[in-house]
């Protein structure tokens, strides 16, 4: 039996006040599993980027109970917030989000700059998944000498960096054509048969038949939430 | 001119200087139209004074007759004036840096919250991005003040008048001028940090990553 390494209950998020409140979210309960492959879709202003950003710690919400590996976040400080980002979640953004004045190798450094491990380590560390990206020899160049699928897979290596069990993507294909995107979905189905929980907010239904469950929301609440008839992804690597 | 009046006191003193001493008598020619006549019983140098007297007439100076501690509790009131002068352009000049590099951090900041959000969102706290943040912000400022000092003191190389007032590097180093230099760049720099460190803490990770670089 899985056990949910993420649990919500109730939980709503309103933005502004009074007049103007906007309901972003409404009773969401959900659950995710160790290793869970997870699709959010839904259209543009539904909740699902709210809902990633909750799961993320990047924002908290109004109301509702927030579990992650059985421990209640909202009894956390804040303050440390911040260490669950760097350890328990990890981020692919839509338009990769890589640092510019830094070189690949340094995005990808990113997570590792406050871990206790030696720059052996760390340097270790970073060659095996560039390795492992394909992205090995191109690790002292700059985003904008890179192409988009390079980017893309230099913010994957960012992500894996960090070794964190629970990868969240939001629209990770959005920048993308459809051959990068479908690449780079393969490369997120490889990371989840290792063992990785991965959640994708994504609109698009051919990026969401990559996951094993998917979740679809509306008006910030969820609509619907199937596995897929199959145990496995529908397009694998 | 300058140079007459001094010629003046040595004239007027010389012949007398040991009556003078005696009496504790000091004629101080200071500038064009003070002289200073410092003195203890001036009454026993009658001859002095008139002969000052005649002599001011001459230059068109005027007298002013004071004990010793008259004319040291004026000279102190004088330095005092010209002290409170400096100290209040220093300090006008020192909230005008602040505000100078508030300026220039907070552009700063602006400028990188895109890199400041991705930083928190991959595990950097925001006391780890006020670090780095200020490690920025300090070695501009660094190079900035080496700069500004090079620059003050090229222009005042020849000028030894204004290097009483300043600390110069030429002067060799003066351990209460430099911490006072010391002094003055951890303030400036705590006031200038202030804002951008109240900023950073409001951030919003959320708004952070919204926008798209």
């Amino acid at each position: 039996m899985k056990n949910a390494i993420i649990r919500l209950e109730n939980i709503s998020k309103i933005y502004g006040k009074d007049d103007y409140k906007t309901v972003a979210l409404k009773d969401i309960n959900l659950e995710i599993f160790e290793g869970d492959f997870v699709s959010i879709m839904g259209p543009s202003g539904s909740g699902k980027t709210t809902l990633l950003n909750i799961i993320g710690f990047i924002d908290t919400p109004t109301d509702g109970k927030y579990f992650l590996k059985g421990q209640d976040v909202n009894k956390m400080a804040r303050g440390k917030f911040h260490k669950l980002r760097g350890t328990e979640v990890s981020f692919i953004f839509q338009q990769f989000a890589l640092l510019k004045d830094y070189t690949a190798y340094e995005n990808i450094q990113l997570p590792l700059l406050y871990r206790k491990m030696s720059r052996k380590e760390k340097k270790a560390k970073i060659l095996f998944y560039a390795e492992k990206l394909g992205i090995g020899d191109i690790l002292h160049k700059k985003p904008s000498q890179l192409s988009g699928g390079q980017q893309q897979r230099v913010a994957i290596a960012r992500a894996l960096a960090s070794e964190a069990n629970i990868i969240l993507a939001d629209e990770p294909t959005g920048a993308l054509d459809q051959k990068k995107g479908n690449e780079l979905m393969k490369i997120l189905a490889g990371l989840n048969k290792e063992g990785k929980t991965i959640l994708v907010v994504t609109h698009d239904p051919n990026i969401a038949n990559y996951c094993i469950r998917n979740i679809r929301i509306e008006d910030g609440k969820i609509i619907s939430d199937s596995s897929s008839l199959q145990d496995e992804p529908l397009k694998t690597c | 001119m300058d140079n007459q009046i001094e010629d003046i006191s040595i004239f007027c003193i010389a012949p007398m200087a040991r009556e003078l001493y005696e009496n504790n008598i000091f004629v101080l020619t200071l500038n064009s139209k003070m002289l200073y006549v410092v003195g203890g019983n001036l009454s026993n140098v009658d001859a002095v004074r008139r002969k000052i007297s005649d002599l001011a007439k001459e230059y068109k100076m005027s007298i002013r007759q004071m004990t010793v501690k008259e004319y040291n509790d004026a000279k102190n009131s004088e330095y005092m004036e010209g002290e409170s002068a400096r100290i209040f352009t220093s300090l006008i000049m020192i909230i005008l840096s602040v505000f100078g590099i508030m300026s220039i951090s907070a552009a700063k900041l602006l400028s990188k919250r895109r890199e400041i959000g991705i930083r928190l969102s991959f595990g950097t706290s925001k006391r780890g991005i006020i670090f780095i943040f200020s490690g920025e912000l300090f070695i501009l400022f660094v190079i900035s003040l080496l700069i500004t000092l090079l620059i003050h003191n090229i222009s005042i190389i020849n000028k030894s008048e204004m290097k009483k007032y300043f600390y110069n590097f030429s002067y060799g180093l003066n351990i209460q001028s430099v911490g006072v230099l010391l002094g003055i760049i951890v303030l400036i720099f705590i006031f200038s940090c202030i804002v951008p460190i109240i900023t950073i803490k409001k951030f919003s990770l959320r708004d952070l990553i919204g926008g798209y670089e």
